[in-house]
């Protein structure tokens, strides 16, 4: 019996010894999965792009911050007297206040590009997905890195042919995923033309890869066009601009809303009819107190209720707005602490909830804007003035009869303004244009801070990158 | 029928005699030369054969011996063995010598026991009696400053909370400092493993009486055979197992109370209104309408009254201990078996610790070959606990940060919740109203087997399991402050861990015309340590009534948790002695943990030795005074895991948010294939000696420890997607002195004096960082000791004008400090530890005293930051040391004026000029916390045999302690001894204790 007895535990040993040093040290995690495993599989590769969709909404991003500090950055909006302390510096143009996407206290962008680069690197060796799957993967992720290198590009460097004194830096370009540590590298940065180069092939790509599916909050073939008729106009490229907007406007031209008496409509849906691309905030999402809502009114335009109401219309955006504006019906006047100013109700809780709208990123009167000033560009006039004059009729305000191409520029301008006001465009609609922000003091387009910093320890941890003039 | 079978007997005894030739009985009883106590468990042995048996409870025997001359063999471990003939003699009484040589002492590891004298590295050992009926609830707690290079710091006062060990100094950066702990074999998890209470300590699973011993592997010699777990030194854990003989009964029960070490004196309700008062004038003028206006609203100072809140939250705690244990056994099977009960009520309300606990050890032997060997021990402990650090719900600190006027009660004798200042949270209501509570159940068990392959080699097969479940509850009671804004709250966390374990291994010892000894061990070892977790949470209650999360309206938190280790290790040691003299040792154990890189999983520690018994050589015998010499020397490396998260080296997607409706995923961590174990390289030179017949013994060793490969942060590139990762770069050194001594000062006539002291010098350093970098933070820097303090040096206040003055950085007086003003002005480890024990014993009588000490450390008074603002923030009580303010012109003092709200003070009431706050954090609030306590104070009497043998018993002891029943310190707070970086902000405070007990044999 005591043989036996030895036997089995010997057994038992040699058993246990046989197994090999490998597997016997196999461990996964559960609450995350190891990288080789993610991108696998087709719902991995999805998932891993719907993490990007979920970057976009970080309050560092569209879920706030670059909506709202273009605006007070540029002459758009100020900080009531009385404050929360939030955007304080940005409204005074401090040095080092400014836009924050790469290595922000919030937001990195290069953390969404990762997302991306792994399923567009992982997409092709996708065994169960249907090349309808893939399609719309990679469509979708080229469509998310084109627009974050195009906020990168605008955010860090001049526009191409726009330098100044000759600065054509702009953003490292990160094509590949990062994995594992010795994928790691610490580029210098790429020259301006470079990323839009890109920003353009990535957004041409995804137009010809992606369908309609789920417009209009997931990116589609629409939405890639509508923003390459954008960065085209911020290249100066108008025969290109017009023709991208053109493919928009064929498609989705008639969703422009048209009574003016309809017109906050736009703003007062759960998703706009306008949009050509919003992303979709579900009420587990509600950023509250850190809403776009909190930060531009407080709840109900009550001066107790919740969030901050703490940014509000210059005057001298106030003076831009035409006597009959129906676009002046999102106005509403409160009195904050000292101060008779406006809450304005682009972002009023359209979802039903305090701090819950769907934020918009492209909608068509944009479009319209983009193709009326690059025609106006090409010294098509008539044709501009058309698309001008959609968007002035459906603010119930008279048609634009100038023959004059500088002020029909101008006056396309001052249009997209109030109609795009507090949506995040003026700033770099500024500094496209080389303008100047017409505040106390002022920010000429020559000022070193029309260009963004880039952190101090991204500098220090990556010889390679130079900090922006005078930074 | 009777007849028949005395027949039979005498038929069997004769039959017996024909076998055995001349066999006849000795009988008779072993007792303890030095204090006539019997010794139960003696090995007594026939020589020349294998007959034999262990003296009983009372220390009797009776052995059949073959012949007339025969020559019987009695020994027993610690004394000096006796050999008598039996010649002419029926009965033998013998008396046993203590062994002064205790260098015959024996370490263990779970791989087997090595005789001390044959052992070349640096261990140190404690007996289970040293520590025995210590009203601690851990051992850990217990072996403070009892052991040479083992600093042992108390985290909180909260009773079944964790300390913190430290063996040979503190070495790892971000790593974990704390030493391997190994029970009966089995590596258990350590630690506070607490979620929702402030602290519940691992190891207060185990009853600290059913301990044997304590052994402590320092070096990388005696630890290495624990490979990539040993860079901070192993602890082991021995139980007590059955000793055969007779079934030996004990039963023990003390009981007491315990109270706060001190209680913080403050200021009275008058004391505390005159201050107000004088910050208000001296900041507005006296005759400023601010200043006539606060007047008017507040109580005339005299008649301001004083509510005791220090004594509303502090109680006599009462502590009671039973346990019962029975061991014994035959030559085939020895068992010891425990129950014991545990109740400390802390010295804060509403807060206690109670465990149940039960222990079978047995050894059974099937045959000559083969044996088993099984350890269990199940326990469950509860605690009820309080809140803790800045919360104002934390009844310790807000009971002296609370203005001193507000009543406690109501005049109807209901909680007043109407109070003054800014801690207004009647911390005696939500500590009777609130729950905190956790339950621990434990199982920690090692089943194994030996089997004799041949004479020498012996195979060794243990499973063993370390298994907890913790739950936690929190109820925020809907009627107080904290719970009354969400109508009641609570949580429910569930922490489970299975840490299974197996180790294999072969023994083989063998001794070669006694001129050669040769011991050798081969084994392999597998760990299994699965975590999980479940946390919920909710909010909205009925009424106080309901305390369950089923009755909450809304629920705010469900999660769930899982992560998961395994190590698998080879190791070997080879041990050989010539001549009993020349040690020559060799380790070597090749371990893998599933924590690192593919790339180097598996990695080498090895350990080699040396040792010289210079007492043996002859040419020694001069030195008639030396009994026992041992010169050592020892290198090796030895290896941490601890503190690095299971899947740091893994590239993993986590969750990332959701969009659309849809779950994303993101990568949340970036592949690191190069991370691995923090390695610790180790030198010990040391040497053991007894001298003068063993009226001194001591050690002392020196070694130096030069930690590697540190896990430090490397910033990334963000635009890589990462921010940082771990990576093994930076670099420590310990260097240090440790003294044992040992003497006995008086031994005559009965009376006895023994004293043991022992000292520890340690001096630590940081020799390397990121390539580049010279500091992390303030604390960690390149060249200077961990934990290094950069503060402002404070001057004092000027006494023309009362101002607070600190020095600038060139030495001068500054009234408004900047960041360039701060200088290095010393650590919070101190330059030297220890203690030291004088016991004094005649017949049964033994009374002893036990002191530890630290000296040179800084501790951060942060509570006294918030106490010594000379009343300036009228808001919160302060030290009633701060009546010590200056007054005026000419008064020499360190407490400045009382100025309202702290900063821009001016030279004259009413005017203000740019200062910094005069309470600015500063070398005012970083105090020495060197100290000397004494911590265990004993009485105790051994009932003589004659006595004891009357009530048929067989020993009887009776004793009375106190313990941390005196401090010597200048440090202001609650207890220099706590170690957390932030000082003691807001910890439980450590209580000293009365017991009376009783320990009875039979």
């Amino acid at each position: 019996m005591n043989k036996n007895i030895l036997t089995y535990i010997l057994l038992g040993t040699l058993t246990f010894g046989a197994s090999s040093c490998e597997d016997i040290l196999d461990t996964e995690p559960k609450q995350s999965v190891s990288t080789e495993v993610a991108l696998n599989t087709y719902t991995g590769a999805n998932s891993t792009l719907i993490g990007a969709y979920n970057g976009l909404q970080n309050i560092g991003y569209y879920g706030r911050d670059f909506v709202v500090i273009s605006e007070v950055l540029s002459d758009n909006m100020k900080v009531t007297l009385a404050n929360s302390n939030r955007f304080v510096g940005q409204y005074n143009n401090t040095q080092n206040s400014h836009f924050a996407l790469w290595r922000g206290a919030d937001y990195n962008a290069y953390g969404t590009i990762n997302m991306l680069n792994n399923v567009i690197a992982a997409v092709d060796n996708l065994k169960d997905a249907s090349e309808e799957q893939k399609s719309r993967l990679k469509g979708e992720a080229l469509f998310l890195r084109g627009l974050s290198y195009f906020d990168l590009a605008r955010v860090y460097g001049y526009e191409p042919g726009k330098e100044v004194e000759g600065w054509n830096q702009s953003v490292p370009l990160i094509l590949a995923p990062t994995d594992k540590f010795e994928a790691v590298t610490y580029p210098a940065r790429n020259t301006n033309s470079e990323v839009y180069a890109q920003v353009i092939k990535d957004l041409n790509d995804a137009a010809g890869l992606l369908g309609a599916a789920d417009y209009p909050t997931r990116a589609t073939s629409v939405a890639a066009h509508a923003l390459l008729s954008r960065v085209y106009l911020y290249i100066g490229e108008w025969q290109k601009a017009v023709d991208a907007a053109d493919i928009v406007i064929n498609a989705r031209g008639s969703s422009l809303v048209t009574d003016p008496t309809k017109y906050a409509t736009i703003f007062k849906s759960a998703t706009s009819p306008e949009s050509i691309f919003e992303l979709n905030f579900e009420s587990n999402e509600n950023q509250l107190s850190n809403s776009i809502q909190s930060i531009y009114m407080r709840n109900g335009n009550d001066p107790n209720g919740a969030g901050y109401g703490d940014l509000v219309p210059t005057e001298n955006l106030l003076a831009d707005y035409e006597q009959n504006d129906a676009r002046k019906s999102l106005l509403v006047p409160v009195k904050k602490g000292s101060e008779n100013v406006f809450w304005n109700q682009k972002y009023a809780g359209s979802k039903g909830a305090y701090g819950l709208d769907n934020i918009k990123i492209i909608r068509i009167a944009e479009v319209y804007l983009n193709r009326a000033e690059a025609l106006a560009e090409l010294s098509r006039l008539e044709d501009a003035r058309k698309d001008l004059n959609k968007i002035r009729s459906r603010a119930g305000l008279a048609v634009s009869t100038t023959d004059s191409k500088a002020e029909l520029i101008a006056e396309v301008l001052k249009e997209r303004r109030v109609e795009l006001a507090y949506e995040g465009h003026r700033w770099f609609d500024l500094k496209r244009r080389a303008l100047t922000a017409t505040k106390a003091p002022e920010v000429p387009y020559t000022d070193y801070r029309i260009l963004a910093n880039i952190p101090t320890l991204e500098i220090d941890t990556n010889p390679n990158i130079k900090p922006n003039p005078k930074y | 029928m009777r007849k028949f079978l005395f027949m039979g007997l005498a038929l069997l005894l004769t039959l017996t005699n024909l076998a055995f030739g001349q066999s006849r009985a000795i009988s008779g009883k072993v007792t303890d030369a030095g204090n006539g106590q019997p010794l139960p468990g003696v090995n007594v042995v026939v020589k020349g054969t294998t007959t034999g048996t262990f003296t009983s409870g009372d220390g009797s025997y009776t052995v059949n011996v073959p012949s007339d001359n025969a020559v019987i063999l009695y020994s027993f471990l610690g004394y000096v063995q006796q050999e008598i003939s039996t010649a002419g003699k029926t009965s033998i009484n013998v008396q046993l010598k203590e062994d002064t040589k205790t260098l015959s002492e024996v370490v263990i590891t779970s791989y087997g026991v090595q005789e001390k004298k044959e052992v070349a590295g640096a261990t140190a050992q404690i007996k289970g009696a040293v520590i025995e009926n210590n009203p601690v609830q851990s051992f850990d707690k217990a072996i403070q400053g009892r052991l040479a290079g083992v600093q042992v710091s108390s985290t909180t006062g909260v009773p079944g909370g964790s300390v913190q060990i430290r063996i040979r100094g503190v070495g790892s950066i971000n790593g974990s400092n704390d030493p391997l702990y190994i029970i009966d074999g089995v590596q258990v998890n350590s630690g506070d493993r607490s979620r929702i209470m402030s602290s519940s300590n691992a190891l207060s699973a185990l009853n600290p009486n059913d301990i044997e011993s304590i052994d402590v592997l320092k070096d990388a010699a005696a630890a290495s055979i624990y490979g990539a777990q040993a860079a901070n030194g192993v602890v082991i854990i021995t139980t007590k197992r059955g000793k055969g003989g007779k079934t030996k009964f004990n039963f023990g029960a003390y009981t007491g109370f315990n109270q706060v070490i001190k209680e913080i004196d403050v200021l009275t309700g008058p004391q505390y209104e005159q201050l107000s008062r004088e910050a208000v004038g001296n900041r507005y003028g006296y005759n400023s309408k601010t200043y006539k206006d606060w007047v008017a609203s507040r109580v005339n100072p005299e008649n301001a009254p004083t509510y005791d809140w220090q004594d509303a939250v502090f109680r006599n705690g009462a502590i009671r201990n039973f346990d019962l244990s029975a061991s014994g056994g035959s030559d085939k099977t020895n068992f010891f078996v425990s129950g014991a009960y545990n109740f400390t009520e802390g010295p804060v309300i509403s807060s206690d610790f109670e465990r149940g606990s039960m222990r079978i050890n047995l050894d059974h032997k099937v045959n000559d070959k083969l044996s088993f060997n099984t350890s269990l021990n199940l326990s469950t402990f509860t605690q009820n606990g309080v809140t803790s650090g800045g919360a104002f719900s934390n009844p310790n600190r807000s009971a002296m940060l609370m203005v001193p006027t507000n009543p406690i009660y109501n005049e109807d004798g209901t909680y007043n919740q109407n109070l003054e200042g800014s801690y207004n949270n009647n911390v005696l209501m939500t500590a009777n109203y609130d729950q905190i509570k956790g339950t621990t159940n434990q199982a920690v068990g090692n089943f194994g087997a030996a089997y004799e392959i041949i004479p020498g080699l012996l195979f060794r097969s243990s499973f063993k399991v370390d298994y907890f479940d913790l739950m936690e509850d929190r109820y925020y009671d809907p009627r107080t402050r904290d719970g009354s804004s969400t109508k009641g709250s609570a949580y429910a966390y569930s922490t489970r861990g299975v840490n299974w374990q197996t180790s294999q291994t072969l023994n083989f010892n063998k001794t070669v015309n006694s001129i050669h000894s040769i011991s050798a061990l081969a084994g392999v070892e597998y760990r299994n340590d699965v975590n999980t977790t479940i946390s919920a949470g909710g909010q909205g209650f009925p009424n106080e009534l309901f305390k369950t999360l089923q009755s909450a309206a809304t629920p705010t938190e469900v999660s769930a948790n899982y992560t998961q280790f395994k190590l698998f290790g080879v190791f070997g040691r080879f041990n050989y002695v010539l001549k009993d003299r020349y040690i020559a040792g060799v380790t070597l154990r090749y371990d893998g943990s599933s924590r690192f890189g593919d790339d180097v999983k598996y990695g080498l520690f090895p350990a080699a030795s040396l040792a010289y018994r210079i007492s043996e050589e002859e040419f020694m015998n001069q030195f008639e005074f030396v009994d026992e010499l041992k010169l050592r020397a020892s290198y090796g490396v030895t290896g941490n895991t601890n503190g690095i998260s299971n899947f740091a080296s893994r590239g993993l997607f986590g969750t990332a948010g959701e969009y659309n409706g849809l779950a994303g995923i993101g990568p949340s961590q970036l592949a690191n294939t190069e991370l691995t174990w923090e390695e610790n390289r180790s030198m010990n030179f040391g040497i053991d000696y007894t001298l003068f017949n063993g009226r001194i013994r001591g050690a002392a060793d020196y070694f130096i420890s030069n930690r590697e490969k540190l896990l430090l942060d490397r910033t990334l590139p963000a635009s890589s997607g990462f921010y940082n990762i771990t990576q093994n770069v930076g670099a420590t050194q310990n260097k240090g002195i440790e003294l044992e001594i040992s003497t006995v000062n008086v031994d005559a006539g009965g009376f006895k004096w023994v004293t043991d002291f022992n000292i520890s010098f340690i001096k630590n350093e940081v020799t390397k960082l990121l390539d580049g970098q010279n500091s992390i933070g303030t604390s960690t820097v390149v060249g200077r000791p961990l934990g290094s303090i950069l503060t402002y040096r404070y001057a004092g206040v000027n006494p023309a004008d009362g101002r607070a003055m600190w020095y600038d950085d060139k030495g001068e007086i500054t009234y408004s400090v900047a960041t360039k003003d701060r200088a290095y002005i010393g650590t919070t480890q101190p330059d030297y530890f220890g203690g030291f024990t004088s016991t004094f014993s005649y017949k049964g009588l033994e009374l002893s005293g036990f002191f530890q000490y630290q000296v040179g450390n800084l501790v951060l008074n942060q509570d006294g930051i918030f106490m010594s603002r000379s009343g300036s923030t009228v808001d919160r009580n302060q030290y009633a040391s701060m009546m010590d303010r200056w007054t005026k012109p000419g008064d020499i003092t360190s407490v400045p004026k009382p100025w309202y709200g702290g900063s821009n003070v001016g030279p004259e009431p009413g005017t203000t000029v740019a200062t910094s706050s005069l309470y600015a954090l500063s070398d005012r609030f970083y105090e020495d916390g060197s100290y000397i306590r004494l911590k265990q104070l004993m009485l105790s009497y051994n009932l003589p045999a004659s006595l004891t043998q009357l009530a048929r018993l067989n020993n009887v002891k009776v004793y009375a302690q106190a313990n941390n029943l005196w401090t010597l310190t200048e440090y202001t707070g609650y207890d220099p001894e706590f170690v957390n970086s932030s000082g003691d902000y807001g910890v439980y405070p450590q209580s000293k204790s009365y017991t009376v007990g009783i320990n009875v044999g039979f």
